[in-house]
């Protein structure tokens, strides 16, 4: 590589695509790799995006499980000047399951909506702490400033992060 | 209890507990990235919380590189635990770091709802 590239920051996408066991090592070694990649770029959207990896593949090994169309987690990191966008596919067999994230996404249709629902849950683990947790999503959209859609086909749930870059 | 003891230990995360101008400090150093954070945490936690007799309790987060969200349950169940019996409780974030200050914002929403909860954003 020459040298005097080595720092400079991509200027088309840049792309980390890793098929991740369903381990929860690996959580902690995608983050690394999140904050590799994306070394160049401000702290604060460094720093998100290795939140939002991380509570994603977070959720994909504890829920998702092998399917014969995606026997891993697959996770997606893309980066261009103006957006980041990360995407983890994980395996699971219950629809149902599907509906309910479905739900929470849908109602985390803006910044605004994302900071209540954060809050809000926040104030309902204080009240009954021995309840799941279910934060992560909203945390996402709330610290992390990243828009999520869902999509689920062939018993695989994609869960797609996406965040523009000012 | 000891000043100057770890309470938690792990390859990655240590919690160390020092006493500065009289003040029970735990400090907070690492990723707290555990799968079932509750079985890690909790116990510890909950033990130091029956030996507490006053406050003010410092709970300095400003070491803490990463904390997954699954980890925030035990910690309100422990500040709630400390706060309810009428103990003081000021909660520390790092300055520098983005998703420690946010953090803080948050934790000062709900400071409202926790009489004795505190929270302040220093550096580090």
């Amino acid at each position: 590589m020459d040298p005097a590239s080595q720092n400079k920051p991509p200027s088309t996408n840049h792309l980390i695509e890793i098929e991740v066991p369903i381990v929860w090592e690996y959580v902690r070694r995608v983050r690394q790799q999140v904050e590799t990649a994306l070394a160049h770029i401000d702290e604060e959207q460094r720093s998100a995006a290795v939140m939002v990896a991380s509570e994603l593949l977070e959720n994909a090994i504890k829920y998702g499980t092998a399917v014969p169309s995606l026997g891993r987690t697959r996770f997606t990191l893309e980066y261009s000047p103006s957006q980041i966008e990360i995407r983890v596919e994980n395996g699971l067999t219950d629809e149902s399951a599907y509906r309910r994230v479905q739900k929470i996404v849908d109602s985390m249709s803006d910044e605004r909506a994302c900071e209540k629902l954060y809050l809000a849950r926040i104030q309902e683990l204080i009240d009954n702490p021995f309840q799941s947790n279910q934060l992560g999503l909203y945390r996402i959209g709330y610290e992390g400033k990243f828009n999520l859609v869902c999509s689920y086909e062939n018993q695989v749930l994609t869960m797609t992060a996406r965040r523009q870059l000012p | 209890m000891k000043t100057g003891d770890s309470i938690l230990t792990t390859e990655r995360l240590t919690i160390w507990h020092t006493l500065v101008k009289r003040q029970h400090v735990l400090l907070w150093s690492g990723e707290c990235d555990f799968r079932n954070p509750a079985e890690v945490l909790s116990p510890v936690l909950t033990k130091y919380a029956e030996q507490v007799k006053e406050g003010p309790q410092i709970l300095d987060f400003r070491g803490l590189l990463f904390m997954n969200s699954s980890s925030v349950t035990p910690v309100l169940a422990f500040v709630k635990s400390l706060c309810s019996r009428g103990i003081a409780v000021h909660l520390i974030y790092n300055s520098d770091v983005s998703w420690q200050r946010i953090t803080a914002s948050s934790m000062r929403t709900i400071a409202t709802a926790l009489k004795n909860l505190s929270v302040s954003v220093e550096k580090p």
